[in-house]
Order: C-alpha cells, then structure tokens, then sequence
C-alpha cells in the first residue's frame, strides 16, 4: 500500500532524509522510532505529500505522489502530533469540510458515530478554541478517519490523550489496521511501538538503521536477544552514533 | 527598563535582522529587494519622479488634510478599536514573562520599545514617500517629525485600547475608573460631530462658487473646532515648519504631547489594577474566588456559533469545501458590533445631514458619494483587509497540501472566498448607491450602465488585486503577515503602506491589457454605430476586457498552484 523507494530530502546542506526504503502492506502497522531530530516527521511529511522529497518516490496505493498526488492522498490521512484546525469551524463542521473534500456522499451518516467514537458528541457544536488539546487531537483524529483511508499516517499519536483516549486511540489503530488499512505511526513511547506495530524502523539522522518486526533486528544483533525494546533502542542508537562518528572521522 | 527585557529586546531584533538578511540568498527575494530599492531609490533621488503620496505638505489644505486624518485615527481608534489590548503578547511571552517577578508597568514600557522597531520603518517609509512637498527641513528634521506623530499616535492607541480592556473587563467599576478619559473623549467626537454637521450647508454652497478650501480652513479654525483639533495641530506642526527656526519652536510642544502619552500608558492600566487590588482587600475571598472563576477557559455556548450561510453538500467539487470554510470563517469573525455602530451612524448623520440639507435630492448626492468612497476604497484597500484566503491559511499548509487537490484547485478556492466576500460588500453598496440616484435629480453619471459595468469590473478587480495579494503571500512567506489580521496600528503603518504600493503597482500593470482590451472594443462599438464613444459603449466592452483579465489570472493561478505544491514550510518557519 505504502512503497517508498531511495526518499532524500535535504534542506540546503542538512540531510533530514537519506535515501530511506521501505514498504508498508496494507493491514500492517510500520511503527518509526528514533531519537529527536531522526527525520520522522519529514518521513511521515513525504509521505503524505506536504513536502516534496530532494529525491527518491513514495507509492500510495500504486499511485506515486509527484505524478498523480490527488489520486494518492485520496487514499490516506495524515494526522500530524500538532492538530492543525480550521477555528472558525465548529467540530462538527470540520467532519463536513472534510466530507465534501474527501467526497464521502454517505459523510452526514459517518459523522455521528465518529464523534461518539472520539467522544466528541457534546462538543459537535463549539469551535476548537473551547476544546482541550486532548480534545483537538481527537477532532484531528476523526478527520483523519472520516473518509476511511487505506493508509494512515500518524505523528505521535498520543499526544496529549487522557489514558482512556489513549486506550481507544490504540484500539482505533488496531481496528483500522484489521480492517486492510496500512499504518505508519512515529513514536518516542516505545511501549505503544511494541503493542501496536507488526514491524519497526529504527532512524537515525535522517538515515535507516534497522528495519524489521523485533525478532528479525534482533536476530541480526545477537546480543541484544532476550533484551526489552527499550534496550534494544538504545544498543542501535548508540551503534549508529558509533558508526556516524567513525564515517565524519574517516 | 529592566535588563533582562532589554536584552530580549535587542537580541530578537538582531536576529530578526540576520534572518530577513539571511533570506536574501533566495533568489527571488534578492530580485524582489533589488527592485523595491531601485523604485524607492528612484523615488527618492529622482526629483522628476511623481511621489505616489505627493500632496502639497506645505499648504493650508494639506495641514488641514492631515490634522484631519490624524483625528479620524485617533476617534476610530476610541469608537471602534478592538476590546482587546493593543498590547498584544506572543505565547513565549506569556508563558515566560507574565510569571516572571516583573510589574505590569515594564511589560507594558517592553511592548512599547518593541514597537520602535516598527514606528521607525514606518518612519523611513514616511520620510520617501513624503519627501517632497515644498519644505526646506533636511530629511532628519522631518524624520523626526514623523517619529514623533508616529510614536504620539501609538502610544495613543495602546492609552485608548487600555482604557477600553479596563472598561470592558470590570464593567462599571471600570468606567468609573476611566471617567476622565472617557468623558473627554466622548464629549470631543460629539462637539466635532455636531459642528461638522452644521457646517455642511455652507461648506457645499462655498464648494459650488469654488471657494471649498476657504471655508473649509473657516470652520477648523472657528471654535470649537479649533480647540478641539488645536492638539493636533500641534502634533503635526514640526512637519509643517518652514525654516529650522520655526522647526525648533514647533518640536518642543509636539514632544511634549508625546511625553505626557507615555506615563499615561505605563500607569494609567497599572494604577487601575492598583486600585482594583486596595479595593479587592476588603474582600478577599470573594474577590478570590471570582478571579477563579474567570480565570476557566471560555466556553463557547452551543447558541454562540453562529449557522453556516449555506449548507455544504457531502458531494460536489471539494473546492466548493474551502470556499465554503473561508466565508463561513470570515461571517464569524466579522464584529456585529461594528456592523451596529456604522449602520447606526450612518442613520444619525443621515438624519443630521437632512434636518440641514432639506431636500432629499442634496441628500441622495451625498448618500451616492458615501457609497461610492468606500467602493473605490474597497477596490484599492480591501484586498489588504479581506484576507479569507492562504493568507489565514498558510500556517495550515499541512494540513491543506495533505488534501487531494490540486494546488492551483486550492489556491483558485482560496482567492475566490476572499472575491466572493469583498465583491458582496461592494454588491451592498452598489445597491444602496442605486437606490439613492433614483431620489436624485441629476445624478452626476447615468446610473444604469455604470451600475452594468461596476457589476463585471469590481470582481475582477478584486479577483486582481487578490490573486496579487495571495501571491506575495506564496512568493515572500516570510515578508507576509500570515494568520489572523493584517498588521494593524500606527507601527506597522510603513509595511502597510509598502504593501499596498507594491500591490498597486503590479496590479496597474496586470490591468494593462484588459484596459486595452476594453478601450478597443468600446471603440469598435462606437465605430460601428457611427456615434461617439460615451459610457453605453463600455457596458458590453468590460465583460470583453474581463475575460482577458480571467485569462492572465487562469495563467497567474496556474504557476501560483505549482509554486503551492512546492512551497515548503521551511520558508515560513526554520525546519525543527
């Protein structure tokens, strides 16, 4: 569902991306983790077809998102950690703003239980600015899902949930996920990374460090075996600082 | 100051500076800043060149010109500033600031040094633009000057916007608080009201034997107007000094008007609170207590949000979706309050103008130019002021590149909200317009053609000027004001002003071939009836001229919507 091939994008000298591959099947959930300033954010951003990548392509459904990038962002929902929302619609008419521009004609029926989903019911009249930020994230969140995309690309998204929302936060993901939809989620909460994600992808400044459900990175790191994600994380961070430290030393 | 402010202060403008320095390496903003400063250059250096605010700064008139536009500033500012302080902190500020150990006064003297940066680009602006006019005064005197008027009229407008916050906030306690300044103010736009009221009969019959100014300059200095406008005489009069002599007498008083503002805004809320605070002592508790609930977020009732003017279909073209947010949003933010107030003055001075007119023919004329100021106004200002478009919707870039359309889709939705809500504005009083030449007995052009042709032209001039203003918006990120509100005050009067000339001289440049266009087929027109060229030709050229002015903005929009697909985030803010 999600085919992206050689991604580079640079901003003047700095490398945020480097000729990252990957691909994400649909059902399947693509958890990116790394240390701050890894490049996941502009990963999920070219993905998404917000930033337009220095090189390399990104394949949504078989649609490449340079050549036909209304076709391929039909398909999928970004949902960015910082929710971005419109404050002079109420949240209920978000769900509508995005009905019409996505083209789901059965919109009004979808949105009632959506906003149950999300909690958001009693609020459905108010406008963002009268929402917690919990709140907004879960508005975001019901833009995002309104138009069922087939990939689902979401940046820390638990930010800012009470644990209930993040309890459902997780279910929805997961649900998703079964129903055929392909994930890619950035987090630094490892522990969600491993109860949600069929593989991982390990960055670091810009760069892919290991890709692969647990067992296979481990496999590849004897070492590390019988070792909690979390350590793992850190033995492969510190690997990779080792290897970047030797490659500007050479 | 206190040191530490003092040190933010300097260190944000430096790198404020680095960074607009450091966006030179773009290209086209290097190209842009090559050719403003040839044209200002020019400007300036040029003594053959038109100013494009060339006004006699010498004359009466002109001194009566400015005395008067200055007291309009300051009155607007009173009735229909914003309830909201013109202090207006960033989230850093808050977050960091308002805790720190600091009194409300050094915030307040922080804000108003900050807004020196902006009062003296305002006044460099001023100083080009206004640097011919007959006076002798070398360019510092009159930078001066500016400096002065500029930082008066700021420090004014931050006075008034703190008296009103107070008022609004603590209600009656609050007008008690600001009895003085209140009074004065409103006793002085009632005075100035009603005199200029009565004055208008013997001001249109001096207009009609060409004696206009005279009896113009008679009522500004027959009392009371004069004492009224005598401050602001003051002000302006450095500007106005004929040698460094009379320069140097008339900057001492206008200094002096400037000094008094300055405790006045750094005490006059903080006395306020002072006395609010003795007050509260008493009753602690209570008072405790209500500052708690007050201090809850807002929440807006479900009544509050007003219904959308149109529904929304879940299908159809999802364009329609974004000009449907956009006027939806712009509805919303519109201040009914201010509706109320013009409508309700309009219809008072209707009123006034007609128990001293006496006829509803002299009325009707004077109805008609009302309406057709502000139309003309609209043409050349709205564009800057109605800005539902990627101007409020850049910092959403996100969020709208993520959606499946087309950038030139999307730019085209948003340029067509704003020309949609601007044209209607217009639309309104156009009609009005309309309505009052039929009470008029000889109305100054025929009604009906040029009310046909105001009808094509006014969209597409506004479809013009906007797609300008979007564009600059996606061009030079980093030069627009983006989000909420263009910059609005005396400090941010220069970018304004820049703003606008750069807008109006491309625009001009864009109307070119469509006014050609036009002028040719209302020719042929005539040449083909044998009959001279009058306004009847120009009813079927326009939409003629119109069509080509679409064809430049289908091409404008085009490359706009390519450049949308590309513009990175990274050019508005540093990439974290």
């Amino acid at each position: 569902m999600i085919d992206v091939e050689s991604l580079t994008k640079t901003y003047g000298d700095f490398q945020a991306v480097r000729g990252m591959t990957f691909h994400v099947a649909p059902g399947e959930v693509l958890g990116l983790v790394g240390p701050n300033g890894a490049g996941k954010t502009t990963t999920l951003r070219s993905i998404a077809g917000i930033i337009v990548p220095t090189s390399g392509s990104v394949r949504v459904g078989g649609y490449d998102m340079l050549a036909t990038p209304e076709k391929a962002k039909a398909l999928l929902a970004f949902i960015p950690d910082e929710p971005q929302l419109f404050e002079h619609l109420t949240v209920e008419e978000h769900l509508r703003f995005i009905g019409r521009l996505y083209g789901v004609a059965d919109a009004p029926a979808r949105i009632e239980p959506l906003l149950v989903e999300m909690e958001l019911l009693e609020k459905r009249a108010v406008l963002p600015a009268a929402l917690s930020r919990g709140m907004r994230q879960k508005l975001a969140i019901a833009c995002g899902l309104l138009h069922t995309p087939s990939a689902l690309l979401l940046d820390e998204p638990l930010t800012g949930l009470d644990p209930a929302g993040m309890r459902r936060m997780k279910s929805t993901i997961a649900a998703r996920a079964r129903a055929g939809a392909a994930v890619v989620l950035s987090s630094h909460l490892l522990h969600l990374v491993e109860e949600l994600c069929t593989r991982l992808l390990v960055m670091q400044r810009g760069r892919v460090i290991a890709i692969g459900t647990l067992a296979e990175i481990v496999a590849e790191r004897p070492d590390l075996a019988g070792r909690a994600l979390e350590d793992v994380f850190l033995a492969l961070i510190e690997e990779g600082e080792r290897q970047d430290t030797a490659q500007s030393g050479a | 100051m206190n040191d530490a402010l003092r040190y933010l202060l300097w260190h944000s403008a430096r790198n404020r500076m680095r960074g607009q320095v450091a966006r030179l390496k773009r290209p086209r903003y290097l190209l842009a800043v090559l050719a403003g400063g040839l044209y200002f250059g020019t400007l300036l250096f040029n003594s053959r060149m038109p100013s494009p605010l060339t006004g006699s700064t010498s004359s009466t008139i002109g001194q009566l010109i400015y005395t008067a536009i200055i007291f309009v500033t300051v009155a607007s500012g009173w009735i229909f500033g914003s309830d909201r302080p013109a202090l207006v902190f960033t989230e850093a500020e808050v977050q960091i600031l308002f805790p720190a150990p600091l009194s409300r006064s050094a915030l307040v003297r922080y804000k108003v040094a900050q807004a020196q940066i902006f009062v003296l680009f305002s006044v460099i602006i001023w100083v080009v633009l206004l640097r011919r006019g007959g006076t002798p005064l070398p360019f510092w005197m009159r930078a001066i000057s500016l400096w002065i008027i500029l930082s008066t009229l700021y420090l004014h407008r931050v006075g008034a916007s703190l008296v009103r916050t107070s008022t609004v906030a603590h209600g009656r306690r609050g007008v008690r608080a600001n009895a003085i300044p209140i009074a004065i103010v409103t006793a002085v736009i009632l005075v100035a009201g009603i005199t200029i009221v009565r004055a208008i009969p013997a001001v249109r019959a001096a207009l009609h034997v060409g004696g206009g100014a005279v009896a113009l300059e008679r009522l500004v200095t027959s009392q009371p107007l004069a004492a009224i406008l005598f401050p602001f005489r003051l002000l302006i009069a450095p500007l106005f000094a004929d040698s460094t002599a009379h320069w140097l007498l008339a900057i001492l008083p206008a200094f002096a008007l400037m000094a008094v503002h300055y405790p006045w805004v750094t005490h006059t809320d903080a006395a306020f609170e002072e006395a609010v605070a003795d007050a509260a002592a008493k009753r602690a508790r209570a008072i405790a207590a209500s500052r708690d609930t007050r201090r809850r977020p807002v929440v807006i009732a479900d009544g509050a949000v007003s219904r959308p003017w149109f529904r929304l279909a879940p299908t159809g073209h999802p364009a329609i979706a974004i000009l449907w947010k956009n006027v939806l949003g712009y509805t919303r933010v519109l201040r009914l309050t201010t509706v109320a107030i013009i409508v309700c003055g309009i219809a008072v001075i209707g009123t006034a103008v007609y128990s001293e007119v006496g006829n509803w023919s002299d009325l009707a004329q004077i109805g008609e130019t009302l309406c057709a100021i502000p139309i003309v106004m609209l043409v050349v200002l709205g564009p800057g002021f109605v800005r539902a478009d990627l101007r409020q919707d850049l910092l959403q870039l996100d969020q709208l590149r993520s959606y499946p359309l087309r950038g030139s889709t999307i730019v085209m939705a948003e340029i067509a909200s704003s020309t949609i809500i601007l044209t209607a504005m217009q639309y309104v009083l156009l009609a009005s317009a309309a309505l009052l030449s039929s009470f008029d007995a000889l109305p100054p052009v025929p009604i009906a053609p040029a009310v046909l042709i105001a009808l094509v032209a006014l969209p597409t001039l506004n479809a013009i000027g906007l797609t300008v203003a979007n564009g600059a918006a996606l061009l030079f990120p980093g030069w627009v004001r983006l989000g909420d509100g263009r910059a609005a005050g005396i400090e941010a009067m220069g970018q304004n002003v820049l703003a606008i000339i750069v807008s109006l001289v491309i625009t001009f440049v864009a109307l070119i071939p469509p006014l050609i266009v036009t002028t040719i087929a209302a020719s042929v027109a005539a040449a083909l009836s044998s009959r001279a060229i009058s306004i009847w030709y120009f009813v079927p050229a326009v939409p003629v001229g119109a069509l080509v002015a679409l064809g430049e903005l289908w091409l404008v929009i085009k490359w706009l919507g390519r450049v949308f697909a590309r513009t990175d985030l990274a050019q508005i803010e540093p990439p974290g």
